[in-house]
C-alpha cells in the first residue's frame, strides 16, 4: 500500500488500443456518437494488477514515480478506477496531465468550434469529483498537480480551490519533487505555485530510468529543441541527449512488462546526436540499431516528432531517411512509421517572424519548398506524417493564410493527415491573446476546409492499407469509419449552407 | 517558520508583496521592474514571491498571472499569507535573518506595516 499515489484521468491512463493516434479523439467532444462509446474508442481502460497499478502509464508520470521510488518513498502510479484501494495509506496524491482543462491544442479548437466540452476535460473533472478523490481530500491528503498542462490551473482558480489542490508545479520537476513531496508528507506549508525555469532543469544524470512500462512504449531520447520557435514551450529548455544505454534500459523495462513497441520521443527525433540543427547519420543509426534489436521485427516503432527541415537535410545530404527506414524500421510486420510534424504556416513572411529557425539550415524564405520536399521524401519512404498548422498566430495576415492554402494544394499528392489548430499562447508568446471561433476570417475557413478534405481523403487510404489492420481492431475501425462518414456529411451540410448564404 | 524548498527557493530573490483589493497595473509593473532589477544585480534566477493579500483564497493568482506568463527565464515559487501585521512581521523577521537581500513591495495604504521593515537587508518600495 502506498503513501504517495500518482494518477491521472482515463483519457491519459490508456494505451488507446495500442494506437497512439486514437488518443487524439479524447481532445474533442463526443460528436454524433454516445459519450461512452467515444470514451471506449479514444481511451479504453488499461490492464492493472491487484493493487490497481497499471501495466502502462503516461511516461511523464512514470518519470516522477521513478524519482520518488529511488528516493525511498512508498510511491506508485495507480489507475484512476482503483484509487479507493489506497485511501487507508495515501497521504499525498500527485496528478499529471498534458491538458487538464482542454485549453491546449487541439482541444481548445474543437471546444471553440463545437461549443461542447472535450472529453479530456469531462474526464478529468469526473476524476476530481470521484468518491475516491473526494474522500482523500476529506481525510487531508495533500494534492499536487504537475505536468505539461499545469499552466491551465491558473485559469481555473475556482476548481483549484474547490478541489483543494495544494500546489501546482510547472516545468521539469526532477530536482524539486522529492523535497516537495517530503514537505507535503510532513504537513509543512507548501507554495501554491511553482515554475521550474531552465536554470533548474535536471542534467542527464538526474533524469531517472522509468520503473514500469510507458504508454505504447514511449521513451525519451532527448529534451529541449534548438529551433527557438516563439509559440513553443519546449524550446525554453536546454538541449540534452539521453545516452543510448539509458534509452535501451527503458525499452527493456517496457519489453519486460509486455510492451514490445517503442515510440522514440523528442521534439525532433532526427536531431538526436545532431550538430545544432543538422542531423548526423552515426548517432541516429546507432540508436535505431539498438532499439530495433530490443523490440525485434514485430514490435511497432514510431517517432514522436520530426522537423521537416531535418527530414529534407538528412535525406538530401546523406540519404539517411531512406537508410533508416530500409535498414532498421521497415520489416514484414512494420510497414510504415507514424510521426507528428509541424507545418504551422505556408507563409515565409510569418515563418520569419515566429519560427525563424524552423526551416534551418535552409532560410525561412524557402519554408514552403522545405515542407513540400519533406512530404515527398516521407511519402516515398512509408512515413505517415500527422501535420499541424496554427491558425491565428500573432501578426498573421490574410496574405499569410492565402499562402498556407497554396501550400496545402501542393501537398495534395502526399499521404498525410493535416490538423489545423487554433493558436494557444505558449512559449515566448504565452502572454498573447487566444485565438477563438469569433476571430475566424473567410481565409481561415478556406484553410480549415482544405485540411479537412485532405485528411479525409488520406485517412481512408491509410486505414485501408496501413492502420488498424489487426483483426481485434475491427470494431474500432468500424466506429472510426462511421465517425468519418458522419463528420463528412455534417461538414458538407455546413459548407452548402455557407455557399448559399454567400450567393445571397 | 517557512520550510524552504532547497532546490527552488534556496539562493533565491525573495520579494514580499502586500496589498489590499487588487494589485493593479501599477503594482504589477513595479513588481516586474523590481524582479528584473533584483535579478540583474544579484545574478540569481530564482524568485520567491511572498504574497500578503486580503483577496479570497487563490484570487491573488489572478493578479499575478501576467507576471507568471511574462516569465520564461526565472524559477518562481509563490507563497501566500493572511494579510495581518503579525504574519507580516513574522515573515520579515525570518527574511532578515537570512543572508540574502529581500525586497518588500507595499501598497501605500498599508504603509503602517513598513514600521516593521528594517533597512538592514530589506529594501522597501511603496506602490
Amino acid at each position: 500500500m502506498y503513501e504517495v499515489v500518482l494518477t491521472t484521468d482515463r483519457t491519459m491512463m490508456s494505451n488507446h488500443h495500442g494506437k497512439e493516434f486514437l488518443g487524439f479523439l479524447a481532445t474533442g467532444p463526443a460528436i454524433k456518437i454516445p459519450e461512452k462509446i467515444w470514451f471506449w474508442l479514444a481511451s479504453p481502460p488499461v490492464k492493472v494488477d491487484e493493487l490497481g497499478r497499471p501495466r502502462e502509464a503516461p511516461y511523464g508520470i512514470r518519470k516522477v514515480e521513478a524519482i520518488l521510488v529511488d528516493a525511498g518513498f512508498k510511491a506508485a502510479i495507480i489507475d484512476p478506477d482503483h484509487l479507493y484501494k489506497h485511501l487507508g495509506t495515501m497521504q499525498v496524491l500527485l496528478l499529471g496531465h498534458h491538458d487538464y482543462f482542454a485549453y491546449g491544442p487541439p482541444s481548445s479548437e474543437w471546444w471553440s468550434i463545437t461549443g461542447k466540452e472535450p472529453i479530456n476535460r469531462v474526464s478529468f473533472k469526473k476524476l476530481m469529483e470521484s468518491p475516491a478523490v473526494r474522500k482523500a481530500r476529506e481525510k487531508g491528503v495533500r494534492i499536487i498537480a504537475g505536468g505539461p498542462g499545469a499552466w491551465q490551473w491558473l485559469w481555473e482558480l475556482d476548481l483549484w480551490r474547490k478541489w483543494g489542490v495544494n500546489t501546482v508545479i510547472e516545468g521539469e520537476v526532477e530536482r524539486v519533487i522529492v523535497d516537495l513531496v517530503e514537505k507535503a508528507l510532513n504537513k509543512e506549508d507548501l507554495p501554491a505555485y511553482i515554475y521550474v525555469g531552465p536554470h533548474d532543469s535536471p542534467s542527464i544524470d538526474e533524469i531517472p530510468v522509468i520503473k514500469g512500462a510507458s504508454v505504447n512504449g514511449l521513451v525519451e531520447i532527448m529534451r529541449g529543441c534548438p529551433r527557438g520557435c516563439r509559440f513553443c514551450s519546449v524550446t525554453n529548455k536546454p538541449l540534452r541527449f539521453i545516452p543510448i544505454s539509458k534509452i535501451i534500459e527503458e525499452v527493456r523495462v517496457n519489453v519486460r512488462n509486455g510492451v514490445t513497441g517503442a515510440i522514440l520521443h523528442s521534439e525532433d527525433v532526427l536531431l538526436y546526436g545532431g550538430e545544432g540543427v543538422k542531423p548526423r547519420p552515426e548517432p541516429l543509426k546507432k540508436l535505431h540499431e539498438a532499439v530495433t534489436k530490443e523490440i525485434g521485427e514485430k514490435g511497432s516503432l514510431a517517432w514522436s516528432h520530426v522537423s521537416l527541415s531535418a527530414v529534407k537535410y538528412a535525406e538530401e545530404e546523406y540519404g539517411l531517411v531512406g537508410d533508416l527506414m530500409e535498414n532498421y524500421v521497415l520489416t514484414g510486420e512494420r510497414r510504415y512509421i507514424g510521426v507528428e510534424v509541424g507545418i504551422e504556416t505556408g507563409s515565409p513572411e510569418l515563418a520569419k517572424k515566429i519560427m525563424y529557425a524552423k526551416s534551418a539550415p535552409y532560410p525561412p524564405e524557402k519554408w514552403p519548398e522545405v515542407v513540400e520536399d519533406a512530404f515527398s521524401i516521407m511519402h516515398e519512404n512509408s512515413i505517415i506524417p500527422a501535420a499541424t498548422l496554427i491558425l491565428g498566430l500573432p501578426e498573421e495576415t490574410s496574405e499569410d493564410l492565402v499562402k498556407t492554402v497554396e501550400l496545402l494544394d501542393r501537398l495534395k499528392p502526399y499521404r498525410s493527415v493535416i490538423i489545423p489548430m487554433f493558436f494557444v499562447p505558449m512559449g515566448a508568446l504565452k502572454n498573447r491573446e487566444w485565438f477563438l471561433r469569433d476571430h475566424i476570417k473567410p481565409e481561415h475557413i478556406d484553410v480549415l476546409l482544405k485540411c479537412f478534405y485532405h485528411t479525409l481523403h488520406w485517412a481512408e487510404e491509410i486505414m485501408k492499407k496501413y492502420y488498424m489492420k489487426e483483426f481485434h481492431m475491427f470494431p474500432a475501425r468500424l466506429l472510426l469509419r462511421l465517425f468519418m462518414w458522419l463528420v463528412k456529411r455534417e461538414v458538407e451540410r455546413v459548407v452548402s449552407r455557407l455557399e448559399y448564404r454567400l450567393k445571397q | 517558520m517557512i520550510s524552504v524548498l532547497k532546490h527552488i527557493e534556496g539562493d533565491a530573490i525573495n520579494i514580499v508583496v502586500a496589498y489590499r483589493g487588487k494589485l493593479g497595473e501599477r503594482g504589477l509593473k513595479e513588481l516586474v521592474a523590481l524582479s528584473r532589477r533584483a535579478a540583474a544585480s544579484t545574478r540569481k534566477y530564482r524568485i520567491v514571491l511572498h504574497v500578503f493579500s486580503d483577496r479570497d483564497n487563490l484570487e491573488y493568482l489572478e493578479d499575478l498571472r501576467p507576471f507568471i506568463l511574462n516569465n520564461v527565464v526565472f524559477s518562481i515559487s509563490i507563497r501566500s499569507y493572511e494579510l495581518s501585521r503579525e504574519a507580516f512581521a513574522k515573515l520579515l523577521k525570518l527574511l532578515e535573518k537570512s543572508r540574502y537581500r529581500a525586497y518588500v513591495l507595499l501598497q501605500r495604504d498599508l504603509e503602517d506595516l513598513a514600521k516593521d521593515v528594517s533597512t538592514r537587508n530589506l529594501e522597501l518600495h511603496i506602490i
